[in-house]
């Protein structure tokens, strides 16, 4: 040991300030110093830097935030007992407990410093998926989607919420001001009156196009390859035909609706040329359909439920997916915000199309047993608005009026942007395929100079989420003054001071003043909590009167808000960081191996994961759900592909199931984890295991030192990955950190990537003589799982049920584990040292209450943690 | 520019690209007798290169070609192989693809954070001669790109051939041109506005948070000197172009022919000197490139190919087909003279993938090559399979090469052994 410690503090990046004392000593340096001379510093020092750990050159200040994290570092490992290993002398209880007692004060000492002074939290910027709410729910725009068009957002410790994760660049401002410019043409109000409702109904094997001559494009080639043919109820309608690519023939009798099968080589997603929203807004899309089973001959009944999912798939909006029954027609619907448009503006792709969502996967023309969707018609119905003007006009120029525009009323102001819309077989677009034969409107006002301060004063205080300065007015107030000199329409020159208002700082950036948060702070870091998005009138009111911090109005609140629709965001996009959700179409199963995944089985498995959190969060069930359970949350495709009699159709619903059952893991045994945590080929225990281990059990694993390596999958049925893995443990390097994580792994070794119970690995190549979803599946069962493993702390376990039994025996260190991703989630600061008591207070707290997840919901939100920057 | 007339070049450059280089030399270098600019293209694939078919097994000038490089035959003097050469600390298997250009360590790890790319420290340095500082393009599926700003935002990508050739040539009408203008004014006040908020906030918040609000700042200032770069712009000529405009409406896994479109593109954008620096990969995660012969399943898929004979031979034919691609965009450089050399001469290009064996998703022993542009070129630079060598060292070269005076770029700390320059 040659230098002395001084445990002390400094902010990363930031140089102490001269005129501020240097930090104090460390009360305990000198133990501290003794007990590393004398335990660790054989192996630690300068010259034998085991494990690239050198004591003696851990900096004498904790000059970082590193140098901090290396002494929590060594605080666990001589906690853990890992430190100083086994085969060496060992510290005698007294002298490690004394030297962890005074490390621990240390450490509390130094970060509670830092904390007092700047927080836990830091600074951040709205995430884009925060920015997409917020700007819907400021300007009441519900269908906004903006996502897309903002670049990705990275992730720190799990989340998307924390200041490392959310950089700001030149990119970023660049796309909020493009972004910004087609939010602010969305809400404008492009009519005095409220539009009419059109609806028009389409039978897809119609010919609809080119003033009826002419069918969809996708439906002539779909019959040419025989993927598609006209049905009249149950059977094949014989006289119906293609003549040429596009022109459908169908004599009496009179087909009542198309049957679509297709193959994978097929194009998956198919035109509705025909229906294109006139008008934006809020649409019902209603689909008249059954599912169907063609035996190679003919049509066929099928036990089987059908899907069918919406969506304009060229810029990624997905509007939802809706079952129909088996063998006789029925009508679903979706509701859905669809933008006016159509084919021609936006290139070729840009326009409604559906996916027969259980239909897939064939190979070659109808082989044998094949499902199949018979669609009887498809039907738009909107613009469906509740009040006139619409709520976006509301948000940005509340009561004043929308009129005809005259000369008299000054300059014209800019006009809604109406993407072009072909004239098409939709009978009555009465406002031209640009929408110039719509009026030229205008906001009125006749006192502008009043109405600005009104409405900025309003805009402002919801933009900002906080009270607004005569500062913040004055600047915001001076554009719309000057710009309305210069002769632009007060329209204009207000939306030009909201734009960039939300291009500013005070917008883009979360802020929180450091020390106790005042009740605007609090209420908005409960909605970006809860709502992932600003606070509401009722949390502002609140705010305003001092109300909100008080323990049972914030109580009264959460419930509130967890009851309110907007809390489905919370279980969204909670579980789409903390489960990796949002991951759940990164990989593509390989249709040889696993030729049961459909393409509705992602959405169904990230549906059933959503379900169940938010069937524990409803009932206040407690942490041990997460790995044992007696019920799971399935539809008919994942009851089918889980192999669970019995559940029909395409809604999620409640399933007991008996003890020991493969699906009663909770979210261990639910499709969407364990397909997240695969590649779509193979699985990997040590992906799985670091994946358990973080994530459910709150552990964070050491990243594979350089130069680990890594295991080379083979499927062809040779050696089995614990086989392979079993190798890599065997060198003492890999086995340290392994013996920790490979355990959770081993146990989920008995679901493949799909979420599919097995025994035996599939091995590539053909040998088994069975038929799934209409072709030969192209695997043979190769070498038995073995499923049995270890904990950490050595108790054995022999598959998944016995895992499951272990952990769910602990809640506690279930409870601390998500007591801890709820805080990171909520305050966008990462965990500390610090936050350990914390969190053992908040599982005090919830443990008198029983300790569901509402209620450690609701002790996060009562924290003193949550409650301080 | 003596011996040399306008008409000649255009002549010897066998098509009729009016005003390369040699117009925008007027403001910018005014010297005679200037030398064509340096220009420099990063080439990458996503999904690995089989290693098997790539790496030769002798060192030097005198390696037997492997199936392909044998397509690359035609530039064996002009090209170096690299093998045993990684990024140091650069894992996180498909991650990886993130930082190739960037070598910022730890992909795979919690707190990453990337950081500026080669392409772009270049364009930062010497880019701002040309209309476009950069350009980051792809081919394939779904949007990514190799260009990072200096604080690791990923440079949103071209990748419909058509909005790109209409960008680099199709002349705006007037009345666009003078909203364009318009709007950047406005802007550009806007921005000013935004600064003067940015900086009363830095005022108010704590240490710690005041880097936040800085990078606001910094972004807004940086957005705002782009802008006023690109308002210059808005009445210089468009270069005029033979090239015909690439169809509307791209079909993203018909990777041979949109790939030919997109390097076709940035040909002309180097020969027109609309851009020096172009960074295109291939994305080809959710592709199925089922317009090669022989190809049904998607990149990804058949990367996890787990050794099966068939896989292998499927990902071949997508592999070769992208180094055939590579080989006519060489060609087609090589074909444009510029005053005593060819543009290919001029011209840098890297070529490399993220990950040594997409089966293993594993992050060493990195397939890569460098052509042209002004190397003694060493045939095969054979570095130790085990203990990698940084192929961030080659980013030094590069820059060195391209004219910036710097020994150490990313984890690179000087330039790569064995290759001097020409």
């Amino acid at each position: 040991m040659k230098r002395f410690l001084v445990l002390t503090l400094c902010l990363l990046g930031a140089a102490p300030e001269p005129q501020e004392k240097p930090a104090p000593a460390s009360a305990h340096a000198g133990s501290l110093k003794q007990f590393l001379g004398k335990h660790c510093m054989d192996c630690h020092d300068a010259d034998s830097k085991k494990g690239e750990l050198d004591l003696s050159a851990l900096a004498e200040r904790m000059d970082s935030l590193d140098t901090f994290s290396m002494w929590v570092k060594i605080h666990d490992r001589v906690q853990g007992g890992e430190m100083p290993p086994a085969k060496k002398a060992q510290p005698s209880d007294g002298d490690r407990s004394s030297f962890l007692k005074a490390l621990d004060l240390d450490l509390a000492a130094a970060i509670s410093a830092r904390q007092k002074r700047d927080g836990r939290a830091e600074l951040r910027r709205l995430n884009r998926v925060e920015l997409e709410n917020t700007l819907k729910d400021l300007l009441g725009l519900p269908g906004l989607r903006i996502k897309e068009s903002l670049p990705e957002d990275g992730k720190s410790h799990g989340f998307d919420r924390l200041a490392s994760a959310l950089d700001i660049s030149f990119v970023h401002v660049d796309a909020y001001l493009s972004v910004l410019d087609k939010v602010f043409n969305d809400a404008l109000c492009p009519f005095p009156e409220k539009p009419p409702v059109f609806t028009f109904r389409y039978k897809l094997f119609e010919n609809n196009n080119h003033e009826g001559r002419e069918a969809d494009g996708w439906v002539g080639r779909a019959v040419k390859e025989g993927l598609a043919f006209g049905l009249i109820g149950m059977k094949r309608d014989e006289t119906f035909r293609m003549e040429g690519p596009y022109k459908v023939i169908d004599d009496e009798p009179k087909s009542t609706a198309l049957g679509i099968f297709r193959n994978e080589e097929a194009d998956f997603r198919f035109d509705l040329n025909a229906i294109r929203p006139v008008v934006t807004g809020i649409h019902k899309l209603r689909v008249s359909g059954y599912s169907v089973a063609w035996d190679g001959k003919q049509i066929v009944p099928t036990p089987r439920h059908g899907a069918i999912s919406f969506g304009v798939y060229s810029r990624n909006e997905h509007y939802g997916t809706v079952g129909l029954p088996p063998n006789k027609a029925a009508v679903a619907e979706v509701t859905a915000w669809c933008e006016r448009g159509g084919t021609g503006a936006h290139g070729p792709d840009d326009h409604l199309k559906f996916v027969p969502a259980s239909v897939d996967k064939l190979r070659g023309r109808l082989p044998g047993p094949a499902p199949g969707l018979a669609i009887e018609w498809v039907e738009i119905e909107g613009p469906i608005y509740e009040e006139w003007p619409p709520p976006s006009h509301r948000a940005l120029f509340g009561d004043l009026p929308v009129k005809v525009w005259t000369r008299e009323m000054g300059p014209l102001p800019r006009q809604q942007e109406w993407p072009f819309r072909h004239a098409g077989p939709f009978p009555k677009d009465i406002y031209g395929e640009r929408g110039d034969k719509r009026p030229l409107v205008c906001v009125a006002s006749s006192n502008p100079k009043a109405d600005a301060d009104r409405l900025l004063h309003h805009f402002l205080r919801r933009a900002f989420r906080r009270p607004v300065t005569d500062a913040d007015l004055g600047i915001y107030r001076t554009l719309v003054a000057a710009r309305m000199a210069k002769g632009e329409a007060f329209q204009d020159a207000m939306i030009a001071a909201y734009r960039m208002a939300l291009a500013s700082p005070e917008f883009l950036l979360l802020q929180e003043p450091p020390g106790r948060l005042t009740d605007h702070a609090l209420a908005q870091r409960l909605s970006y909590f809860l709502w992932s998005s600003m606070p509401d009138e009722a949390l502002f009111a609140l705010a305003d009167t001092g109300e909100l911090g008080k323990p049972d109005v914030l109580r009264a609140q959460t419930e509130r808000m967890l009851q309110d629709p907007k809390g489905k965001r919370f279980v969204e996009n909670f579980l789409g960081e903390w489960l990796n959700l949002r991951d759940i179409s990164a990989t593509q199963p390989d249709t040889n191996l696993y030729p049961e995944f459909m393409p509705w089985h992602g959405e169904a498995m990230v549906l059933e994961s959503q379900a169940y959190f938010s069937e524990l969060l409803k009932n206040d069930l407690g942490v041990s759900r997460f790995v044992k359970s007696d019920f799971a949350m399935l539809n008919e495709p994942l009851a089918e592909l889980y192999g669970i009699k019995d559940v029909h159709g395409w809604e999620i619903r409640k399933v007991s199931l008996p003890e020991g059952h493969p699906r009663a893991g909770g979210f261990l045994t639910q499709g969407g984890v364990l397909k997240v945590t695969a590649n779509g080929t193979t699985t990997s225990p040590v992906k799985r295991g670091a994946f358990v281990m973080e994530r459910i059990m709150g552990i964070v694993p050491t990243p594979p030192p350089p130069g680990a390596g890594s295991i080379e999958p083979d499927v062809r049925g040779a050696v089995t990955v614990r086989q392979q893995l079993d190798q890599h443990r065997a060198n003492p390097v890999c086995a340290g950190c392994h013996q920790k994580m490979d355990g959770y792994g081993f146990a989920l070794e008995s679901y493949d990537v799909i979420g599919v119970f097995r025994d035996k690995y599939r091995a590539m190549g053909s040998g088994l003589d069975k038929i799934v979803n209409g072709r030969k599946v192209g695997y043979h069962l190769g070498l038995p799982v073995d499923c049995a493993g270890t904990l950490p702390d050595g108790r054995a376990f022999k598959d998944a049920v016995g895992i499951r039994n272990l952990l769910a025996a602990n809640p506690e260190r279930l409870a601390k584990a998500f007591i801890g991703q709820l805080l990171v989630y909520a305050t966008g600061g990462e965990l500390t040292f610090a936050d350990r008591s914390a969190v053992d207070t908040i599982v005090q707290h919830a443990s008198a209450k029983g300790q569901g997840i509402r209620t450690l919901v609701h002790e996060v939100i009562q924290s003193e943690t949550f409650r301080n920057k | 520019m003596k011996n040399f007339t306008r008409r000649t070049f255009l002549r010897s450059a066998g098509i009729a690209v009016a005003l390369p280089w040699l117009e925008s030399l007027k403001p910018a270098w005014g010297a005679p007798a200037a030398e064509p600019p340096r220009r420099f293209v990063g080439l990458m694939t996503n999904q690995g290169i089989m290693p098997q078919f790539f790496f030769p097994t002798e060192a030097g000038k005198n390696y037997a070609a492997t199936p392909y490089l044998e397509i690359l035959k035609d530039f064996r003097d002009d090209m170096t192989v690299f093998s045993g050469v990684s990024l140091p600390g650069v894992d996180g298997g498909h991650a990886a693809d993130m930082s190739f250009l960037t070598g910022a360590p730890g992909v795979g790890r919690g707190a990453f954070k990337n950081t500026v790319s080669l392409d772009q420290h270049a364009a930062e340095l010497l880019g701002g001669d040309t209309r476009f500082p950069s350009l980051s393009l792809m081919i394939g599926n779904e949007p990514f790109s190799l260009s990072f700003t200096r604080n690791g935002s990923m440079i949103p990508p071209e990748r419909d051939p058509l909005k790109l050739y209409q960008k680099l040539f199709a002349e705006d009408t007037p009345q666009a041109r003078e909203a364009a203008k318009k709007r950047l004014k406005e802007d550009r006040s806007m921005l000013d506005n935004l600064s003067a908020q940015a900086k009363s906030l830095e005022g108010k918040v704590n240490p710690t948070d005041r880097d936040r609000v800085d990078q606001y700042l910094t972004s807004v200032r940086d957005l705002e000197k782009r802008l006023s770069k690109a308002e210059k712009w808005i009445d210089v000529p468009k270069p005029k172009t033979a090239a015909k405009a690439p169809p509307a409406g791209v079909i993203h896994s018909d990777l041979p022919a949109l790939g030919k479109m997109i390097l076709d593109l940035t040909r002309l954008a180097l020969e027109t000197d609309s851009t020096r620096f172009v960074t295109v990969p291939w994305q080809l995660a959710s592709t199925t490139p089922n317009t090669i012969p022989g190809v049904n399943h998607n990149c990804h898929e058949l990367t996890h190919h787990g050794n099966r004979p068939e896989k292998v031979s499927e990902l071949r034919l997508i592999e070769e087909s992208i180094f055939r691609t590579i080989a006519d965009f060489l060609t087609g450089l090589r074909g444009v003279r510029e005053q005593g050399g060819t543009l290919l001469s001029r011209t840098i290009v890297l070529m490399g993938t993220n990950m040594g064996s997409a089966n293993a998703h594993s992050n060493d022993n990195l397939p890569a090559f460098l052509v042209g542009g002004g190397f003694k070129h060493a045939g095969h630079l054979a570095f130790d399979r085990k203990k990698n060598y940084p192929l961030s060292n080659v980013y030094v070269s590069i820059l060195q090469r391209l004219g910036v005076q710097t020994d150490h770029f990313s984890s690179g700390t000087g330039t790569m052994r064995g290759l001097e320059l020409a």
